[in-house]
């Protein structure tokens, strides 16, 4: 390895060209159609939309999860002044502002919002449990603080993403320098907000559970299928022939440590939540699991263990598998699914009484994957895909696993 | 914007193009075995070591005196009262075993994430987590009461049948810190062996070349003695790691698997984790500051480090101040009395002298990290270590005795004070912590030589691409002959 090639920017293509246009178009036209399909399902089933509601609600939360992922990803590498990651960090800026975008897919949530939460139930709001915080959960609070929410990530995504095209023009070294400066309370800010926006979009369809670790508990599971999204992104990139070379095993193997540490760290969020509301057994908050142990739910809950966490755990735990590409994808593909299983059972329980997936839960999933990545492929188009005077881009370059 | 560099000592101005030096002062591999290991071999004791150990071995011995005092007479020697039955040897015993989480994420973490930086320090602060983790494991051996049947904490066989209550956390307590203990040990000694090595070579007189060359277990620096090395350090590296996060979870379960207020909440194992991360580095810094400036190893340890750790003690900190806001929210939105009464009593009842020196100790001191002036001022930091030494200990107090001393029935209330002999016990096994530092600092290389030398220019193979490094390039062997080579 001593005599390790270095390779060059000139070696391979860095731009999406045609190849983004097709995407565009065909990912965009497929979301519609399958959105279009998901509301028309909808309308059939005679519920108010609720249950479109619910399906459409587990998808945005996965996607919206991805993109902040993206989005304290990128102030990370430049808090901690991380090197490795300089040649994929552009397509993760790119999957960070869209996250203003996504604001319009909230609209359906928003629009729907009192079939989802309890607390927008007049009947289960005046219950006593309900009257200190009534203000809280309201309306006009939870649309107030979604604003907030989106001006701040969106504030953040962009500061980012102009700051990096602009450095693309004139190499200077300042704007890395101001963005590591800004990093660190970027993290700060987004660490706050995510916290109570997860509350706010997940934890609150049941609008008396509770729990301290929900926060992070949802980032966890978002920053693990970031990862799976990036190692499937940059793998079709180079399948077109863009980024061969400067993207290395080196760099996919470093994806795959990623996806096994966060496949680890959800799993301990994931168990120490469970473990300790069992343990204490309290009535308020085992009846959130009761809930979900009951009429095949419980099924799905014991699956994710194997699911989400102790297969791919295995699967990615040894070297080999993070430097094949077949079995990264595999796993990159394996993650996505049983992370939005989790969170479909995260969710989906407060609606059906009995686990059953229905076609509206696929149809949301694409429909609302297919616009997200349409939005993310429009980002990117016209955009070197690599942020080429990036200071430490040949550093990146030479990037190798000790 | 450019600052212009005047110091030969300061490398902490950053420069994207490269990273920072981390060995300053011109350094090659023969002047880092003389400066480590002189301190060792060479170098006369100081006087000041001597005071110092004569004062630390006399606090020791105050510690093993309260214990005695406490096995003839019992535990009302202690403060506990009713309803608080726990009190500051729980406390301690958090407080210590937190202090060794340093040392596990500089080795582990930091080792797979390619911190390069780490090799300064990583010696320091897996020694002090082994010496956290003995003053740790004092305080429940002795709370147990009846000391002569501590070995009952053990699943061994008895003759009475009885198994310890496998279902009880303070059991996975027993378990989870046996095998951090363990692991960090040998992490710590496998480490060590290439310097004991060199020890070894470079020791005058017999005896000490015997104790060295005993612990060396042979090392002869071959190449397949450095392969079969780096395999190990990377399995036990990779090891320790989940016992980063699992050592101080299962702590954190004693209390949240309760059904007390402001215990029995699920963000406790991560939050438990950070504030043991941040004691830890506080710790270290705290001892590492003298220690450098005492045995001239600036260059070695250098600012460029001392800043990377208040980085780490400032995001650790934040995250002990999200965990605390997140707990008073929930408490407010659960909805429950009981609850947000433990958290508005914690805040503003009789503790609230301690709940508000343990928020400005930990969450808001080291905000001033912040700005790059001060977190690169040794003096200034070095106080906002006091600060959180203290601020950590009071958070394990707060969590503690708020929560048991105002339980569920107000004509149970009580409140906690500590005896003479608590407080004893507690300065007692810093004197026993100090005098562990002290033996080592006296008879162990304080700093990785071999692996502080693979993070110099001249151990890089391609560093000639970037720049010049004369007669040394290519073809210096990664130990340079000196470390522990067969002479």
């Amino acid at each position: 390895m001593s005599s390790h090639h270095v390779p060059r920017l000139e070696d391979t293509k860095t731009t999406l060209d045609g190849l983004g246009q097709r995407v565009f178009l065909i990912s965009g036209v497929l979301g519609l159609i399958s959105l279009a399909i998901t509301f028309g399902l909808g309308m059939t089933r005679g519920d108010n939309l609720e249950h479109f509601a619910f399906s459409y609600l587990v998808s945005f939360a996965f996607f919206l999860a991805i993109s902040l992922g993206a989005l304290v990803f990128i102030p990370i590498q430049y808090v901690t002044k991380a090197s490795w990651c300089i040649v994929i960090r552009r397509l993760a800026e790119v999957i960070s502002c869209v996250v203003p975008f996504m604001l319009l897919m909230a609209i359906p949530v928003f629009v729907l919002h009192g079939r989802i939460y309890g607390w927008a139930d007049p009947v289960a709001a005046a219950e006593p449990a309900m009257a200190h915080k009534a203000a809280f959960l309201s309306s006009n609070a939870f649309m107030l603080r979604w604003a907030i929410y989106f001006v701040l990530w969106t504030g953040m995504g962009w500061f980012f993403w102009r700051t990096s095209l602009k450095q693309d023009e004139n190499g200077d070294l300042k704007l890395t320098r101001k963005m590591e400066n800004m990093a660190g309370f970027a993290i700060l800010v987004y660490a706050l907000s995510i916290a109570l926006a997860s509350m706010d979009l997940v934890m609150s369809v049941d609008q008396l559970w509770f729990s301290t670790m929900f926060g992070v508990y949802y980032w966890a599971g978002g920053f693990v299928t970031f990862f799976a999204v990036m190692t499937l992104v940059t793998m079709g990139l180079q399948n077109t022939g863009r980024l061969t070379e400067i993207v290395s095993p080196e760099h996919f193997h470093d994806y795959g440590k990623l996806m096994f540490a966060f496949t680890f760290f959800w799993a301990y969020i994931a168990f120490s939540q469970y473990m300790l509301y069992w343990y204490a057994n309290i009535p308020e908050e085992t009846h959130w699991y009761w809930i979900r142990s009951a009429n095949g739910w419980g099924k799905v809950g014991l699956a994710t263990v194997f699911v989400t966490f102790a297969l791919p755990f295995a699967g990615l735990v040894s070297r080999y598998a993070k430097r094949s590409r077949k079995m990264l994808a595999f796993w990159a593909f394996w993650i996505i699914g049983a992370q939005w299983l989790s969170l479909y059972w995260t969710i989906m329980p407060q609606f059906s009484e009995s686990f059953v997936i229905d076609p509206m839960d696929l149809t949301a999933f694409i429909g609302v994957g297919g616009i997200w990545l349409a939005a993310i492929t429009r980002m990117a188009m016209g955009r070197s895909l690599v942020p080429i005077k990036d200071p430490r881009l040949e550093e990146s370059l030479r990037f190798e696993n000790a | 914007m450019e600052a212009r560099v005047t110091d030969p000592l300061n490398n902490t101005i950053d420069d994207p193009t490269r990273p920072a030096e981390l060995i300053l002062g011109g350094q090659d591999f023969t002047s880092i075995t003389a400066t480590v290991s002189d301190i060792v071999l060479e170098r006369k004791t100081p006087k000041a070591w001597y005071i110092a150990f004569t004062f630390t071995a006399g606090l020791t011995a105050v510690l093993f005196a309260m214990i005695g005092y406490l096995i003839v007479t019992g535990v009302g020697v202690w403060g506990l009262n009713n309803p608080v039955g726990w009190g500051w040897a729980i406390v301690n015993f958090v407080f210590w075993v937190g202090i060794g989480h340093a040392g596990t994420l500089i080795s582990a973490i930091l080792f797979l994430l390619r911190q390069k930086w780490r090799t300064s320090i990583n010696r320091f602060a897996e020694a002090m987590t082994i010496f956290a983790v003995v003053c740790a494991g004092i305080f429940p051996g002795i709370h147990v009461g009846r000391v002569w049947l501590v070995h009952w904490l053990f699943p061994i066989p008895n003759y009475q049948a009885m198994w310890p209550n496998f279902r009880s956390p303070l059991l996975w307590d027993v378990f989870a810190v046996g095998t951090y203990a363990t692991v960090s040990l040998l992490f710590w000694y496998t480490g060590m062996v290439p310097d004991l090595a060199t020890l070894r070579d470079r020791a005058r007189g017999k005896f000490r070349q015997l104790i060295y060359g005993f612990f060396a277990l042979g090392w002869r620096g071959s190449h397949r003695h450095w392969h079969r090395y780096e395999k190990a350090y990377l399995l036990l590296a990779g090891l320790a790691t989940p016992l980063v996060l699992s050592v101080h979870s299962v702590v954190s379960f004693d209390f949240a698997t309760s059904q007390l207020p402001g215990w029995h909440t699920t963000i406790f194992p991560p939050y438990f984790v950070a504030g043991a991360v941040f004691s830890g580095f506080a710790m270290v810094g705290t001892l590492l500051i003298p220690a450098r400036q005492w045995f001239g190893l600036k260059h070695i340890i250098t600012l460029h480090h001392l800043e990377n750790m208040n980085k780490i003690i400032l995001a650790t900190g934040s995250m002990v101040g999200f965990a605390y806001a997140t707990e008073f929210f929930i408490a407010w939105y659960g909805g429950n009395p009981n609850e947000s009464f433990a958290f508005v009593n914690r805040a503003f009842g009789p503790y609230a002298w301690a709940y508000w020196i343990m928020v400005s100790c930990n969450v808001l001191s080291p905000q001033i990290f912040w700005i790059k002036k001060i977190r690169t001022n040794v003096f200034v930091m070095w106080i906002i270590y006091i600060f959180v030494n203290i601020g950590m200990w009071f958070e394990r107090f707060v969590i503690t005795v708020t929560s048991l001393s105002r339980d569920f029935l107000p004509s149970s209330w009580a409140y906690y004070k500590p005896t003479p002999v608590d407080i004893l016990t507690f300065l007692g096994s810093f004197g026993l912590f100090f005098t562990l530092v002290l033996l080592f600092i006296r008879y162990l290389p304080m700093v990785a030589m071999a692996e502080v030398k693979t993070v110099m220019p001249i151990a890089d193979a391609h560093s000639g691409e970037r720049r010049s490094v004369g007669d040394y390039h290519g073809d210096i062997p990664r130990d340079a002959g000196d470390t522990g080579g067969a002479k």
